[in-house]
């Protein structure tokens, strides 16, 4: 049993009121403006997750906090076979903090073995910069990061 | 492996770097590392089994460089991953160099 890497901790102060911010979690059309070509989630307590991240393959997982305008914690995982990070084995906390009209994110992604963490962490850096230039009303432009031709 | 998990390491990343723009022998890109020419040698096992590098062997030696045709949907990753680590690398040596006056 591999132990776990440190957890990855990603921060952003985005020029949006806290609600704004949470609906990009919750709502798929929404969450596929900073992230992702396609999504299915139903943000409720064991709800699911499901997202084609890059174009490439599936990341999928279960909410399991939902607490609006606050908290949002989440399975992550991906479903390419042997990827050391299946679905379900890695924890996402995105924790929503009020700072008048600027809202502080706090991403914490825990329980990634150590392989995979570096990239795991350049992962989140790259996609919450899309976020806060979306949540604060502009448009972040295509992803770079998506595949072109899977 | 994917794609993506073989270039999650940042060990195998750089030897694409690398081997980005020239061909090098494994004698060469081991040379760039601290790691043994043993574990250099794995890391060009896996990515030539992705078909992420080729290989040209001349007598004994064996020559590597990447595949931009099979990277290519993953070019901008990893150029902003290159540049990153070079950040990285940047603010290290600075340091270093403020540490050593």
């Amino acid at each position: 049993m591999t132990v776990p890497a440190e957890p990855v901790v990603v921060e952003r102060r985005i020029n949006a009121r806290r609600d704004t911010v949470f609906s990009y979690f919750t709502d798929p059309a929404r969450w596929l403006q900073w992230q992702g070509i396609d999504a299915e989630l139903e943000a409720l307590p064991g709800g699911r997750l499901r997202m084609n991240v890059r174009g490439d393959g599936y990341a999928s997982g279960t909410f399991t906090v939902v607490d609006p305008p606050h908290r949002i914690v989440f399975t992550w995982g991906w479903e390419m076979a042997g990827n050391p990070v299946p679905p379900g084995s890695s924890t996402i906390e995105v924790d929503l903090i009020d700072e008048g009209e600027v809202t502080l994110v706090r991403l914490t992604h825990r329980d990634l073995p150590p392989e995979s963490r570096d990239l795991h962490a350049q992962g989140w850096e790259h996609y919450l910069d899309r976020l806060a230039a979306r949540a604060a009303g502009s448009d972040p432009g295509r992803d770079p990061w998506l595949v072109d031709n899977p | 492996m994917d794609t993506v998990q073989v270039i999650a390491d940042p060990r195998r990343r750089e030897i694409l770097r690398l081997v980005w723009d020239a061909e090098r022998p494994a004698s060469e890109i081991a040379d760039h590392f601290d790691i043994t020419f043993g574990a250099v040698s794995q890391h060009l096992g896996v990515l030539r089994r992705a078909g992420l590098v080729a290989v040209r062997r001349d007598g004994t030696r064996r020559f590597y460089r990447a595949d931009r045709a099979a990277l290519r949907p993953y070019t901008s990753m990893l150029r902003q991953l290159w540049a990153e680590q070079l950040d990285r690398l940047a603010e290290l040596a600075e340091a270093e160099e403020q540490e050593s006056r």
